[in-house]
C-alpha cells in the first residue's frame, strides 16, 4: 500500500479515542478521529475508500456502534473498510450483535496495547490482501463464462489467489466471491494440505513467521508434494466449487459463524466470512477436508448458449466442453437408468484429445464411450471434434460393433495418415446386464463387481480407428450385475508420470481399481494417486465410470 | 530414440533403440525417408533395443508403411518387447503388418 495507513477512531471519551490514537500513532498509523456515529459517518462519506480500518466503540450517544456498522454496511464502497467494533469486557451480547451486523473483528475494553496493534494490522492485513483480489478480479475479463466442469490443482497460496481470482470471475458478483473463495483455497493449502494448526498459525502470527514457514513446508518432503484440488462446475442453476485438500481435517461445525469467543482473535474468520459473503451455501464433508460451496446463478443467468467473448482460454473451455456431455444430459441418463456416471479429465495442455459421451437408446440401455486421439494439444482437441461430430451424426448406436466401424470409415476419409483414434464404444443393457463393447486400441474396459469380489477386464484391443476404411471391429460382452461399476480409461493414466520417473502404469491402475473393490469412490482413489504428481500432467488424464 | 540404417542384401533394415514418442516424430519422419530413398525390396523395423512406446509410434509406423507401400516395399516389424510388444498386440498391429 502507498503511504501511510489511515485509521478512524470513532470513540465519544476523549481519554479513550486519545489513547487509541497515540498507540496507533506509535505504530505509523495516520488516525482521523470522530466523537460520535454521526460525525464518524461524516468523515467515511467525505474520505470513502481512503480509510483503511474502523475502530468503533460500540456504546455511544446519538447514533451507537451498530448503526454506524448498519449504514456502512448499505454502501458499496464502505462497506469494504473493516470494522474492529469496541466492546465491554461482558460484552459477549454486543459481540453476537455485532457479528450479526457484519463486523468481523473485535477488541474488548480496556484494550491492551499489543491486542489492538495485532488485531489492527490483521485486519489491515486482510483488508489489503482483499482489496487486491477485488481489484484482480474486476481486471479480469470474463472470457471463462462458458466454462462448465474443469478440474485444477493448487499447491501454494499463490496459485490458490490465482484461481481464486480466475474462478470468481466466471461468477456472477466476483468482487464478494473472490475474497470467500480465496479464503477456502488459502485454508485448503496452509491448514489442510500443510497441516499448520490454528494455534500454529497463531503463534506465527504473532512471530510474524507464517510466510517463512508456509514456505519451509511448501519445500519439505512431507507436506511440499501435497496437492489441493478443486472441481469447478456449472449446474443449470447453481455453481458449484468443491476443494478437497489432502490434509487430516478439522471440525469445521465450530468455524461455520464467527463464533464470540473467537471474535477478539487475529485470524479464523474465513470461513464464516466466505459463508456469509460470498456463497449461497457452504457445506463441509466427511472429516473436513472437502468443502462444497455453491453460488446460484441468477434468472438471466440460466439460458444457455449465450455468446461470449473468444479469449485463448474461453475458447479451450468451450472446446473441452463440447467434448464431454453436459451436466444435464449426464443426470437425464443417470434418472432414466438408476445409475450413477463420474468423470475424470484433465487435459495435458489447455485441451486434449480425449473426450466421453453418453447417448439414450430405449428404456433398458443407454450408450457410452470414451475416446483419445493421438497426440496433445489443439490439434488432438480438433481431431476429437471432428470424432465428436462422427458420433453426433451417427444414429444411436444399437450394435457398438457395426457403430465402431462405420466411425472408423468416416474417420479414415477425415485424418491424415498416422491420426487416429483410440476408443472404447459400448451399451449398458440393464435388461440383459451386460456392457456390449467394440474397442480400438484402448486399455480393456472393466466391471468391479463388490457383490463377487471380482475384477473383471474386458479386451481393448483393436486397430485404431480412422487408420483405414474397411477395418470390422468384432462386439465383445461384460457381465454387468447390478451393484458393479463399469471403468473406462484412456492409456493416458498409465503413462502418467513416466517424465517424472515415476509411470502409473498397469500396476497403478490395478491398484485403483483395487481400491474401488475395497469401496473406496472412483473419483477419491484418482484423486489421490494423481494428486502428488507435479502439474501439468505428462498426459492427458481421462476416465469415465458407471455404477449400476 | 536413436536409429541405425543398415543393407540387409537387396532389403533394408532399421534398428530402433530407447523410446519411441511423440518427440521423435521428425526424427522419425527422416529416417522413414532415408530407408526408403534406396528403393529396398523390403523393410525390416528392428524393434528388440526399443524400451518404450506411445501411441503416437503407432502412428509413425502407419506413416512408415505408407512410404514403404508407396514403393511396393513391405515392412516387418521384427522382435518387440514388453511393453512394445504389449502396445502393437492392443492396436492389433499383428493384423496390420507383418511381425515376427
Amino acid at each position: 500500500m502507498s503511504g501511510q495507513i489511515r485509521a478512524l477512531v470513532v470513540d465519544d471519551h476523549p481519554l479513550g479515542r486519545r489513547l487509541l490514537e497515540a498507540h496507533l500513532r506509535v505504530a505509523g498509523y495516520e488516525t482521523l478521529v470522530a466523537a460520535d456515529g454521526c460525525e464518524a459517518l461524516e468523515i467515511l462519506e467525505r474520505e470513502g475508500g481512503r480509510v483503511d480500518v474502523v475502530l468503533l466503540d460500540r456504546r455511544m450517544p446519538r447514533m451507537d456502534g451498530i448503526e454506524v456498522l448498519a449504514r456502512l454496511k448499505k454502501d458499496p464502497v464502505l462497506a469494504e473498510i473493516p470494522v474492529i467494533l469496541q466492546t465491554a469486557a461482558d460484552g459477549q451480547d454486543e459481540v453476537i450483535e455485532g457479528i450479526r451486523a457484519g463486523a468481523y473483528y473485535y477488541l474488548t475494553k480496556p484494550f491492551v496495547p499489543e491486542v489492538l496493534l495485532s488485531i489492527t494490522a490483521a485486519a489491515v492485513e486482510d483488508h489489503v490482501r482483499y482489496r487486491r483480489l477485488r481489484d484482480e478480479v474486476q481486471r479480469q475479463v470474463a472470457g471463462l463464462g462458458m466454462l462448465s466442469d474443469a478440474t485444477f490443482h493448487f499447491r501454494t497460496v499463490d496459485e490458490a489467489n490465482r484461481l481464486a481470482i480466475t474462478l470468481a470471475a466466471t461468477c456472477p458478483n466476483p468482487r464478494s466471491r473472490v475474497i470467500g473463495l480465496s479464503e477456502l483455497l488459502i485454508n485448503a493449502v496452509e491448514h489442510g494440505n500443510l497441516g499448520i494448526t490454528w494455534q500454529a498459525k497463531h503463534e506465527l502470527m504473532a512471530r510474524k513467521a507464517l510466510a517463512e514457514e508456509i514456505q519451509a513446508r511448501l519445500d519439505s518432503t512431507r507436506w511440499g508434494r501435497r496437492y489441493a484440488r478443486l472441481r469447478f462446475r456449472r449446474l443449470a442453476d447453481r455453481i458449484e466449487l468443491t476443494i478437497t485438500d489432502q490434509g487430516e481435517g478439522f471440525d469445521w461445525r465450530n468455524y461455520l459463524q464467527l463464533s464470540p469467543d473467537r471474535a477478539h482473535d487475529t485470524h479464523g474468520r474465513g470461513i464464516a466470512l466466505a459463508r456469509a459473503l460470498s456463497f449461497d451455501d457452504l457445506s463441509y464433508r466427511g472429516r473436513g477436508n472437502e468443502v462444497v460451496a455453491t453460488v446460484r446463478l441468477p434468472e438471466t443467468d440460466i439460458v444457455p448458449g449465450r455468446p461470449t467473448a473468444a479469449s485463448g482460454d474461453g475458447m479451450a473451455a468451450a472446446l473441452r466442453a463440447v467434448l464431454t456431455p453436459t451436466d444435464r444430459q449426464t443426470r437425464r441418463i443417470e434418472e432414466a437408468h438408476g445409475v450413477t456416471i463420474g468423470s475424470m479429465f484433465e487435459p495435458r495442455r489447455a485441451v486434449g484429445g480425449d473426450l466421453w459421451g453418453l447417448a439414450p437408446i430405449d428404456e433398458t440401455r443407454f450408450a457410452i464411450w470414451l475416446g483419445d486421439m493421438t497426440g496433445h494439444g489443439p490439434e488432438a482437441a480438433l481431431d476429437a471434434h471432428s470424432l465428436h461430430t462422427c458420433l453426433r451424426r451417427m444414429p444411436p448406436p444399437g450394435d457398438p460393433a457395426e457403430a465402431l466401424s462405420q466411425l472408423g470409415d468416416a474417420l479414415a476419409g477425415l485424418l491424415p495418415t498416422g491420426r487416429y483414434a483410440t476408443m472404447v464404444l459400448g451399451i449398458v443393457d440393464r435388461g440383459r446386464d451386460v456392457f456390449t463393447y467394440a474397442a480400438s486400441a484402448i486399455p480393456h474396459p472393466c466391471v468391479i463387481d463388490p457383490a463377487s469380489g471380482a475384477i473383471r477386464q474386458g479386451d481393448g484391443s483393436g486397430v485404431p480407428a480412422g487408420i483405414a476404411r474397411g477395418i470390422r471391429y468384432p462386439a465383445r460382452e461384460l457381465p454387468f450385475p447390478p451393484g458393479a461399476t463399469l471403468f473406462l480409461h484412456s492409456d493416458g493414466i498409465e503413462s502418467i508420470g513416466r517424465e517424472f520417473g515415476e509411470a502409473v502404469g498397469k500396476e497403478g491402475v490395478a491398484a485403483i481399481l483395487a481400491e474401488a473393490l475395497a469401496g473406496t469412490p472412483f473419483d477419491e482413489a484418482l484423486t489421490r494417486r494423481f494428486a502428488s504428481l507435479p502439474r501439468p500432467l505428462d498426459d492427458d488424464l481421462s476416465a469415465v465410470w458407471c455404477r449400476r | 530414440m536413436n536409429y541405425e540404417l543398415k543393407a540387409d542384401g537387396d532389403g533394408a533394415t532399421v534398428v530402433l533403440r530407447g523410446d519411441l514418442t511423440s518427440a521423435d516424430r521428425d526424427a522419425f519422419e527422416t529416417m522413414a525417408e532415408r530407408a526408403v530413398a534406396a528403393n529396398p525390396r523390403r523393410l525390416t523395423v528392428d524393434l528388440q533395443k526399443l524400451g518404450y512406446m506411445d501411441s503416437a509410434g503407432l502412428g509413425m509406423f502407419l506413416t512408415l508403411r505408407e512410404k514403404a507401400e508407396a514403393k511396393n516395399c513391405p515392412v516387418t516389424l521384427h522382435g518387440p518387447t514388453g511393453e512394445v510388444r504389449d502396445l502393437l498386440l492392443l492396436a492389433r498391429f499383428d493384423t496390420l503388418f507383418t511381425v515376427t
